[in-house]
């Protein structure tokens, strides 16, 4: 009954700051209203000794006893105050992440901020259940938080946690943030590949046609100025007292690849994002324009990185 | 969350750790026994190297084993495990073997803790002036130690854990004076108290006089008491304090008796003005009130002994401190009962026939005992006795007639001794009173010192219509003795010299007693002293009627104190001030703008943010635009003039006075 009376007050303390957490737009800074303050299981310990020493202290009838746990008290005390300044006032001024796949990890990279003439020190930082980093932070410091992209789509960064024993530990001085900041995760880039030897692309006149080496191999011939070291057939020109040239048969107009989403009639719809994204990837790394189709966007042909970026951003926006 | 993860404690923790414990253990691995002391000594090295060298922690069974064997050693070291020493030696002990198991978070907090258990059990030993340095030297380093802790790895970590502490440990300097003054205090002790008995060294006046006691006594210039006249001093030959009676000899040893029933007690009935006296005694483990001869009252619970000697509950184990009132001229016992005369005759049979051939021989020559007494005191003066603290031996079947007839060296406790047995031979009732004789006048304070040195014995003469009359034969023999310091503890011949002697180092030694002698009395009084009875009369003074009125001032002026506290941090973690006026002036207009709803974001130059912002403020936004443009001209050119300067901080604060 009581066990579970306090359970709900916690929850409604834990709603009630996380309703109250600084959120929007950068920079958030934490003001002291905002923060936190409970003694920590060694500040407990710590407490217990304090009533040890006074009974002892008491029963041994000794002042200096008395004048050190008079002290160590009022240092405690004076303590809880000092970790309570060490936070207040820091701002997370901006943050960055990389686009990634899902199933790779995302990294959150913070920057902080302080106006203080002294560095905040010790300061623990977490997104909801990442391992803290830990760090002293002077003016300003970037940190980076790493978490899992689990999901393809829009991930908004967690509520950011800041935490910080210093100077003694015996209290634990904490804030929460909730800063407006969304990144694209991008499907997971699973699939067949593309590669198909030269057989295949020739008698496939319909799908999807990659090319991977931009070219087709006709024959040899003899080496010319401007040919590059590259071009040239190192084995075959070691029997002869010649070099050989590799000559390719440039493709005539390639024909741009089409990677569309109805193709891949037979998957499931994350299946098919992964595979598109694989593609898309694939494209990007080989010469060649290619084209995306998605059932409410058709982006291309076109190459290059602003290309990639807008297809893997179509498909991650995908609904 | 956790903040600490894998690699913690890294080796510097651990060191500091060790080093801490062994900070702290110090006062006790002086006064432990000395195999104690070498184990405590010995496992502290062998805890230093191993986190040194970084090695693991020992295994599960030799740790079982050290903590059987500490137990052990303990138990044999001091024959029990109860008690205050064998507690204090284990918890030294075992806050040593804690060490050797630094492995998690939980292990550092528990050692810290030990560290802070283990200095305050220091101060139940001593609560001397030095014991306050060594507290505050170890609370600065433990606290040292927890900030170390509670940092991150990095340069200069160490000194900035020692400027932190030095600012806690300051800072909490006025909040704990106020609860060391205000916080209730109980009287002590809480239940029953198992002290132990003090070191051998720490002996006083006892209730025995062998020869060679008070001789050993006036070697130590330990202070017995300090005492405070209202009014002047007594004259030097009247600064007698009395301390413990003896009524019974036997085998050239004066004491009481325990088989004899208690005689009643003492009359005392003063014969002029009294003398208040206020004495700090220091803990001897005795009963006895030591006071000005006759002490006719106190103002703390005593008996009055039938040697007049003023008796407490319980044998005195704390310093205390206590009024007294005395008469110099005085009327003691003048009906004494027939239980006390017929014990203060006694005298074992049939040794020293010469002394008491001499005894009758004196007696009847005289005709009174006042004759008898002035007689025998004639005698003393005019054979050539010598006044020595390093006596020769005299035989055990006639000792009293070795000392008066061969020897004719002794220190007081022979000459008292010497004469009680005269006059009981004589068939004069005579005792042995034992105390101090003399004082010296502190040089910084209003107060006097006694010390063991100034030890001394007499005798008390019973006379029919005065009572018993203070017979010193010390005085006969040397009367530089009387009235001035005894001699100096390692002058050999003995005869009464001055403490304070010739040239500059015997003064500055001199001086530097009297100082640090000083320091201690008033640590004494305003320090050691406060307990409940103290704080009880601050209150009222301060018009509290009880100690929860302490209570709702501490709690005010705690949370005032913390605020205080508070706003210093606050001040400490100020904004830094950059020393360009001019970068200080566009930081002012920056705040006004934030203030204003529009922040500049981090990555934006100021012309930049200046333009985005400027379209939404119509009045202001030229303005802006202007400064920004100014600032960045003022600012990055580097043949910008004062007179520009000026200009764009002068823009700049008009700027800011603007509604935004």
């Amino acid at each position: 009954m009581l066990r579970r009376a306090v359970h709900r007050l916690v929850a409604r303390a834990a709603a009630s700051i996380a309703r109250r957490a600084p959120r929007g737009a950068l920079p958030l800074r934490i003001s002291s209203r905002r923060l936190y303050i409970l003694p920590t299981r060694f500040g407990g310990m710590f407490a217990l000794l304090m009533i040890g020493l006074l009974v002892g202290a008491t029963h041994y009838g000794s002042n200096l006893a008395f004048a050190l746990a008079f002290w160590l008290a009022a240092i405690a005390l004076v303590s809880m105050h000092r970790a309570h300044r060490n936070l207040a006032g820091l701002s997370l001024a901006d943050i960055r992440a990389d686009p990634v796949h899902a199933g790779d990890s995302l990294i959150w990279r913070l920057t902080w901020a302080s106006q203080a003439s002294r560095p905040r020190r010790c300061v623990a930082i977490a997104l909801a259940d990442t391992p803290p980093v830990l760090c002293d932070i002077a003016t300003s410091m970037t940190i980076s938080v790493e978490q899992p992209a689990r999901r393809r789509g829009k991930q908004a960064i967690p509520r950011v946690h800041v935490e910080s024993r210093y100077p003694l530990g015996l209290f634990r001085c904490w804030a929460y943030l909730a800063p407006h900041h969304v990144v694209l995760v991008y499907p997971a880039v699973i699939g067949t590949t593309t590669v198909r030897d030269t057989a295949d692309i020739a008698r496939e006149s319909t799908g999807p046609a990659a090319l991977m080496h931009g070219a087709f191999f006709r024959g040899h011939r003899r080496y010319r100025d401007g040919d590059t070291w590259a071009q040239i057939d190192w084995k075959h020109s070691a029997r002869r007292d010649h070099w050989l040239v590799r000559e390719s048969e440039p493709p005539a107009t390639p024909a741009p690849a089409v990677f569309a989403y109805h193709d891949l009639g037979d998957r499931s719809h994350e299946a098919r994002l992964s595979q598109l994204a694989h593609w898309v990837l694939e494209a990007d790394a080989t010469p060649g324009d290619y084209r995306l189709v998605l059932p409410d966007a058709d982006i291309g042909p076109a190459r290059g990185r602003a290309h990639r970026t807008a297809c893997l951003d179509a498909l991650a926006r995908q609904p | 969350m956790r903040p600490r993860g894998a690699g913690y404690p890294s080796r510097t923790e651990r060191l500091a750790l060790v080093g801490l414990a062994v900070f702290v253990s110090a006062g006790h691995i002086a006064h432990l026994p000395i195999g104690l002391s070498g184990l405590a000594l010995l496992l502290f090295c062998w805890q230093g190297w191993a986190h040194w060298q970084g090695r693991p922690p020992p295994p599960g069974w030799l740790r079982g084993g050290a903590t059987l064997g500490v137990f052990a050693c303990v138990f044999f070291g001091i024959g029990q495990l109860t008690g205050q020493t064998a507690g204090v030696a284990l918890l030294a002990l075992m806050t040593t073997l804690k060490l050797s198991e630094l492995q998690r978070q939980r292990d550092t907090d528990i050692v810290l803790l030990l560290c802070c258990f283990v200095l305050a059990t220091e101060f139940l030993v001593s609560q001397s002036l030095a014991m306050a340095l060594y507290l505050v030297a170890g609370l600065l380093a433990i606290v040292t130690v927890f900030v170390y802790i509670h940092t991150l790895a990095g340069p200069g970590r160490l000194r900035h854990a020692m400027r932190e502490a030095a600012t806690l440990t300051v800072l909490a300097v006025p909040l704990a004076g106020l609860c060391f003054v205000l916080f209730p205090r109980l009287p002590g002790p809480l239940w029953h108290l198992e002290r132990d008995k003090g070191s051998a060294g720490v002996t006083g006046l006892t209730d025995r006089m062998s020869p060679g006691a008070i001789s050993q006594l006036a070697r130590s210039q330990r202070v017995a008491l300090r005492a405070r006249f209202d009014g002047p001093a007594p004259p030097p030959g009247a600064r007698y304090w009395r301390g413990p009676v003896l009524w019974d000899y036997a085998d050239n040893t004066w004491y009481n008796r325990a088989d004899r029933p208690d005689l009643p007690a003492a009359t005392v009935v003063a014969q002029g003005p009294t003398r208040d006296v206020t004495i700090t005694l220091e803990p001897r483990d005795q009963p006895w009130l030591i006071a000005l001869d006759t002490p006719l009252s106190a103002d703390r619970e005593y008996s009055v002994a039938a040697g007049a000697t003023l008796i407490a509950e319980a044998p005195i184990n704390e310093r205390i401190r206590y009024r007294t009132r005395s008469a110099l001229e005085r009327r003691l016992d003048p009906n004494l009962s027939q239980a006390a005369r017929g014990r203060a005759l006694t005298l074992p049979f049939a040794a020293n026939p010469r002394t008491r051939a001499l005894a009758q021989r004196l007696a009847d020559e005289t005709s009174s005992s006042p004759a008898l007494v002035e007689r025998a005191m004639t005698w003393f003066a005019a054979h050539d006795f010598v006044y020595t603290l390093r006596p020769p031996a005299t035989s055990t079947r006639n000792p009293v007639d070795d000392f008066l007839f061969h020897t004719r060296a002794g220190f007081c406790e022979h000459y008292a001794g010497a004469m009680v047995y005269l006059m009981r031979a004589a068939g004069v009732p005579a005792r042995v009173v034992t105390g101090y004789l003399g004082a010296e006048p502190a040089l910084y304070g209003d107060y006097w010192i006694v010390r063991d040195a100034n030890a001394h014995a007499w005798a008390e003469v019973w006379q029919a219509g005065t009572g018993w009359v203070r017979v010193d034969p010390t005085r006969a023999v040397a009367p530089g003795r009387i009235g001035h310091l005894p001699a100096n503890t390692a002058d050999d011949t003995g005869v009464a010299g001055n403490a304070r002697g010739n040239g500059p180092l015997t003064e500055l030694f001199y001086r530097g007693r009297m100082a640090w002698d000083g320091m201690n009395a008033a640590w004494n009084q305003w320090f050691l002293a406060y307990g409940p009875a103290l704080q009880q009369g601050l209150l009222q003074r301060l018009g509290l009627k009880s100690r929860s009125g302490g209570v709702i001032v501490l709690t005010l002026a705690a949370v005032v104190l913390l605020g205080l506290a508070s706003l210093f941090m606050l001040w400490h973690m100020r904004p830094a001030r950059t020393r360009d006026r001019v970068l200080r002036a566009w930081q002012g207009v920056e705040r006004s703008m934030a203030r204003a709803g529009r922040p500049r974001a981090p990555h934006e130059p100021a012309s930049r943010w200046a333009a985005r912002v400027a379209p939404a403020m119509p009045r202001n936004g030229p303005e802006l635009v202007a400064l920004a443009a100014a600032y960045e001209a003022v600012r990055y050119d580097p043949h910008a003039g004062t007179a520009e300067r000026h200009d764009f901080q002068r823009r700049a604060r008009r700027f800011r006075r603007r509604r935004l």
